[in-house]
């Protein structure tokens, strides 16, 4: 090779790699802090300044873990492959049922991935969940269980910033102790606790009170950022700030099952409607520019009421003109269909042109105000507020709908009631005396819950009560149960049974699907077609 | 302790594997033979290659057989003393190092602390050595050839097989005395890392009564080590117990202060368990190799039926009041299975019961709740009283009816049934043979059993020997990776050699992976079906479409699966020569079957690699 050439050759090689390692300078140098508080500056590479913008730097993220960056320095770069025969391995031992390697394994993987939520929240379930369910004795399940809720802390360590972690915790203490069928026996050994607890006073150790300080923690971590929806990711708002009120409804309800009732449950109760009432206030950012306050859908139905009223005031009458003009437009098979009672839409075709002829008959406000000749302009203006208004409502709806909100706001409120009270503390003696075979005593006491909860039904607070399936099926099991009893004597039910209406609610065939009905099964119109 | 791969006494396993020993030999002598000796005959034409050939066997034998042990042990310190000069010693300071920071990597929270303080020295110590050994010996004879200071060696009076022992003798001293230094700092840093006290003090326990009226103390321990124990102290004595945690206890003894427990029991274990031989009992009452299989992803176990004529049976042979004396202690490791939860605060009921295998004669001795994933234990005492016996007898299906053991027609001694008050040896025990059976009490529950989940257990066996044990397994490790070391590299290079090595290491650890992946049996196929389930993202499980494609992937497959297999046949399977899981749990190595057998397994493969190497040093350049 000609000398020229090769020295050529080296000197573009050496201008290369000068100019790759400036550009790797100029990404990679490490952050520089100057200054200190609010005055504090950091500067270095392009990948550093990015970091410390973003939070992604690891003093940021969490505690410095020194295993875990040995760990990860130990794999000279092969912390994947490392992470993937672990994860095979533990894998093994799961299915091997050998726990203590399968823990190891566990905490090798943490420790290569400290910053990988997925791993901790996967593992910390297999953990609280699957491992839990292999043991046969509760006691080995419920320790399983605060494995898993120790290694989702742990990953809270290291990931400070993620809510996600702080959540689950919330979730592993509140529904894995408090739903599962071993419910009670979890419950008292949490309280027993004393190595998971500390200084915890023996009232507070319940696991839903425990579970709804995470939940909080949660909130916080997720609030102390501009935008909380940068942070939830993928979570759905609502159901995010609804688990900690969650957590008081459900502690309310076991105290009941605990025995208690009286001023604790009521005590309990009202504390559940208080604070299901401030998350009713929260203004959530649901998504994009889309702000809403649960509390506030009543408001603004009644603002659109209100609006509305006013604009029919501006031409009285003329509403149901035009409502009557779209009914005499319509084809003589049209107008049959149109008078038909729901209950008597059969086949798939009239139901679905009920359907559109429901949708035509409604004369929303903007067609009305556009018909209106005198105060067009102030017509419009109430029109397009009284929609503002309504549409607001709507969108608080659909939130609402996610969590049964008002259903659960009237819970909160009726079980305070001394009726609702008494008609639980006698079925939780009724089911009590069943169990030591006391059969009068149960029968009785049944009888007595039945009479306290037709009082219930009867207040006129709350007319359509009998409709929700979160109040009533409790209810309708201990019906069941009365039943049952009622048969070892060969009884039934008496004529008087008084909750005779609530069996002829639950007794009722199911709505027909839309179809047949005609009605859509969210269709906000329900006015007939006919004028 | 689970043991997937039982080993069978010496007695029994040394006949088949000896012939299966010499077929093999047998085979790959053959093999050998004929394709050196066509490699010979095609380079040089069939009179010379015959010829050749003739000549390298012939030198063989001399070179094989007249070995000096004098010339051997130069070579050998030789190799020592080259080991030496390679600054081998940063090995032992690595380990040290590990040691030092061990506490990072070992969960504190750990449910048996004794078995990850031993994993994790065990599992160390075998990597560090065993990389050591691999590098020591792929690199030694090439670096000499290559930098020629072998010459200094063939120029001598030595033959080639004396080079190849010789080195594989001095990588094995030196690897030996790293590994005796590592396991001795390994058993004090174990003792000592797991070896604590717990503070009780006097405001942490309450008075209580016990159920005789005795008076009694009871409460926690002060935590320590991320545990505390239960403790029950005797007031008028003021000695006393801290319950089982963390698998183990503490004695608790009044000092001036108030109470202190002593050190931990029961951690650093070595149970001497006898095994029988197991066989189960379906619910027609009929016998089986197997018992019922409920779905469980692991078919270790398997599973009776609760409430119903089902059982598993273990044999025990050689049972004697000289053997085992006043009592058996029997100890077992079952699954438990529910199909409904039921009560969830007890445990599901079983029963232990003995039987004459002679007699039929059989009874309850125990009626326990199942605890799962602990050892429980039952101790059968020699006189036994309160039992109600019964006759029963064994079904066994002969392929042509049914036949009862003992027959139903043969005489029994229906007095027996009557009595209450039993000698276990006397009325039990026939011709040294006794049964255990395990049943299900509670209907629609399982139980499940496997051969090592029931054992009599005998006087526990020193630990510090048991640790040793241990050591001896990867100290058979390390001879057979500085035996495919040697022999490699008397053909390749350093660095090839080296890869070689580790491929022949992981080849073995992976041994019946590689298999299954040959025989077509691992799912998702072999390595081209693989790669086309990873390019269609399809899951291992459904089937690859049907057509043309399809079937040259299988093709292919199977052809590399031709050429896999015999190469993983030959691979030593590492992973069974290492015996640390016993440490580890706490069970005594037997020295039959595991440490006589697995060293006969060891020199059964070291052998053949010897000769290899012999003959590859042999046809090379500077042996001749």
């Amino acid at each position: 090779m000609n000398p020229q050439r090769s020295l050529n050759r080296k000197i573009v090689y050496v201008a290369g790699m000068v100019l790759i390692a400036m550009a790797l300078a100029q990404l990679g140098s490490p952050a520089v802090q100057r200054g200190s508080g609010s005055n504090k500056a950091v500067s270095g590479g392009v990948l550093a300044e990015l970091r410390v913008k973003h939070n992604l730097s690891e003093a940021q993220i969490g505690d410095l873990d020194p295993t875990s960056q040995t760990l990860k320095l130990a794999t000279f770069g092969l912390r994947g492959a490392a992470v993937n025969i672990l994860w095979h391995k533990a894998a093994t031992y799961k299915m091997k049922k050998d726990w203590s390697n399968f823990a190891a394994a566990l905490e090798q993987i943490a420790k290569l991935e400290p910053h990988f939520i997925k791993v901790w929240q996967f593992q910390a379930w297999e953990l609280s969940y699957n491992v839990a369910a292999e043991f046969d004795d509760y006691h080995e399940r419920y320790r399983w269980i605060l494995r898993g809720v120790d290694f989702l802390q742990e990953g809270m360590r290291h990931n400070e910033q993620e809510y996600v972690l702080v959540n689950d915790v919330g979730s592993f203490l509140g529904m894995k102790m408090g739903r599962a069928d071993e419910s009670k026996l979890y419950r008292q050994l949490f309280k027993l606790d004393d190595e998971f607890h500390g200084p915890r006073p023996v009232e507070q150790r319940d696991n839903w009170l425990v579970a709804k300080l995470w939940h909080q923690k949660a909130v916080e971590i997720v609030d102390a950022v501009e935008d909380p929806l940068v942070r939830l990711k993928k979570a759905t708002p609502v159901l995010f700030y609804r688990c900690g009120p969650m957590c008081q409804m459900n502690f309310a309800e076991f105290v009941e099952k605990d025995g208690f009732f009286g001023e604790k449950a009521m005590l309990a109760w009202k504390q559940a409607q208080e604070e299901w009432h401030q998350f009713g206030a929260r203004q959530i950012h649901v998504m994009k520019d889309v702000w809403v306050v649960l509390n506030d859908k009543e408001k603004y139905e009644a603002e659109a009421k209100r609006l509305s009223d006013q604009l029919d005031a501006l031409e009285p009458g003329l509403r149901q003109k035009m409502r009557k003009e779209r009914y005499d437009a319509l084809t003589p098979d049209e107008k049959r269909v149109a008078d038909k009672p729901t209950t008597q839409i059969t086949t798939r075709q009239e139901g679905e042109l009920r359907m559109r002829l429901d949708y035509q008959a409604i004369v929303t406000n903007d067609q009305l105000a556009r018909r209106i000749t005198k105060n067009q302009k102030q017509a419009l203006e109430l029109a397009r507020q009284s929609n503002k208004a309504e549409e607001e409502s709507v969108r608080i709806e659909q939130e609402r709908s996610l969590l049964s909100f008002a259903s659960w706001r009237r819970t909160a409120v009726i079980e305070q009631e001394p009726a609702t009270l008494a008609a639980r503390e006698a079925s939780y003696k009724a089911d009590d005396a069943s169990r030591r075979a006391d059969l009068l005593g149960a029968k009785d006491l049944y009888e007595k819950s039945f009479r306290h909860w037709r009082k219930v039904f009867d207040d006129k607070r709350w007319p359509d009560l009998i409709e929700s399936e979160i109040f009533c099926s409790e209810i309708a099991e201990g019906i069941d149960r009365y039943r049952t009893l009622l048969e070892r004597n060969d009884e039934k039910l008496p004529q008087d049974f008084p909750l005779n209406q609530l069996l002829r609610y639950i007794a009722k065939p199911s709505a027909p699907p839309s179809g047949a009905t005609g009605k859509p099964p969210s269709a906000p119109p329900t006015k007939s077609a006919k004028p | 302790m689970v043991i997937e791969n039982l080993l069978a006494p010496f007695s029994e396993w040394f006949g088949p594997a000896l012939l299966a020993f010499g077929i093999n030999v047998a085979v790959l002598t053959i093999i050998v033979l004929l394709g050196g000796g066509l490699v010979m005959m095609v380079r040089y034409g069939p009179t010379v290659g015959v010829k050749t050939t003739g000549k390298v066997l012939a030198g063989a034998v001399p070179d094989l057989l007249r070995m000096s042990p004098r010339r051997v042990w130069a070579l050998t310190w030789l190799a020592v003393k080259e080991s030496l000069s390679r600054r081998i010693v940063v090995v032992f300071f690595l380990f040290l190092l590990l040691l030092l920071f061990a506490a990072w990597f070992l969960d504190p929270n750990s449910p048996e602390p004794a078995r990850l303080y031993l994993g994790f020295v065990l599992t160390a110590s075998n990597f560090l050595v065993l990389l050591l050994v691999l590098l020591l010996s792929a690199f030694s004879l090439p670096g000499d050839i290559k930098n020629k200071s072998i010459y200094t060696v063939v120029t001598k009076p030595v033959r080639p097989s004396e080079v190849v022992l010789g080195r594989m003798v001095g990588f094995t001293i030196v690897g030996t005395i790293l590994l005796g230094v590592m396991s001795t700092i390994s058993l004090v840093f174990v003792v000592r890392g797991l070896d604590h006290t717990h503070e009780v003090a006097v405001e942490d326990l309450q008075p209580a009564e016990t159920r005789s009226g005795g008076s009694i103390l009871t409460g926690y321990t002060k935590q320590i080590n991320n545990h505390r124990h239960r403790v029950t102290i005797d007031r008028a004595t003021g000695q006393g117990v801290a319950e089982m945690e963390r698998r183990h206890v503490h004695a608790v003894d009044r000092n001036k202060d108030g109470y202190r427990a002593s050190g931990q029991e029961g951690m650093l274990l070595a149970r001497v368990p006898v095994y029988g031989k197991i066989r189960f009992r379906n619910d027609a009452g009929v016998d089986t190799d197997q018992g019922i299989c409920v779905g469980d992803e692991w078919t270790y176990r398997s599973f009776i039926t609760g409430n119903s004529k089902s059982a598993a049976i273990w044999e025990f042979s050689d049972v004697s009041a000289e053997r085992f004396h006043d009592s058996l202690t029997v100890e077992m490791n079952i699954g438990v299975f529910r199909t409904y939860k039921g009560d969830m605060a007890k445990g599901v009921l079983g029963s232990l019961a003995i039987r004459n295998p002679k007699t039929g004669l059989t009874a309850d001795v125990k009626v326990f709740e199942s605890k799962e994933f602990t050892t429980f234990q039952v101790i059968i005492p020699q006189k036994l009283t309160g039992l109600s016996p019964q006759y029963i007898s064994r079904k066994i299906d002969t392929g042509e009816g049914f036949q009862f053991q003992p027959a139903m027609n043969e005489a029994r001694d229906e007095s027996a049934l009557r009595q209450r008050n039993f000698d276990l040896y006397k009325d039990f025990v026939a011709d040294g043979k006794l049964e255990l059976w395990l049943r299900c009490v509670d209907g629609s529950q399982y139980f499940g059993a496997a051969q090592p989940d029931l054992y009599v257990r005998m006087p526990d066996a020193p630990f510090w020997v048991n640790f040793f044990k241990g050591y001896y397994g990867i100290w058979l490790q390390m001879l057979l990776v500085i035996g495919f070391g040697v022999m490699l590299s008397t053909f390749l290079s350093g660095g090839v050699a080296a890869l070689a090595t580790v491929g022949v290491l992981v080849g073995g650890f992976f041994k019946e992976m590689l298999l299954r992946l040959a025989t077509g049996k691992y799912l998702g196929g072999a390595m081209v079906e693989a790669t086309v389930r990873l390019l269609r993202q399809d899951n291992l499980t459904s089937p690859l479409p049907t057509g043309f494609g399809s079937d040259v992937v299988r093709s292919v497959d199977q052809c590399f699966g031709l050429l896999m297999y015999p190469l993983a046949s030959t691979m030593p399977p590492f992973d069974e020569f290492g015996l640390s899981e016993f440490v580890a749990s706490g069970y005594d190595i037997a020295w039959n079957p595991w440490i006589v057998v697995s060293t006969l397994r060891a020199f059964g493969y070291l052998l053949p690699v010897f000769v290899a190497g012999y003959f590859f040093l042999k046809t090379r350049e500077v042996a001749r």
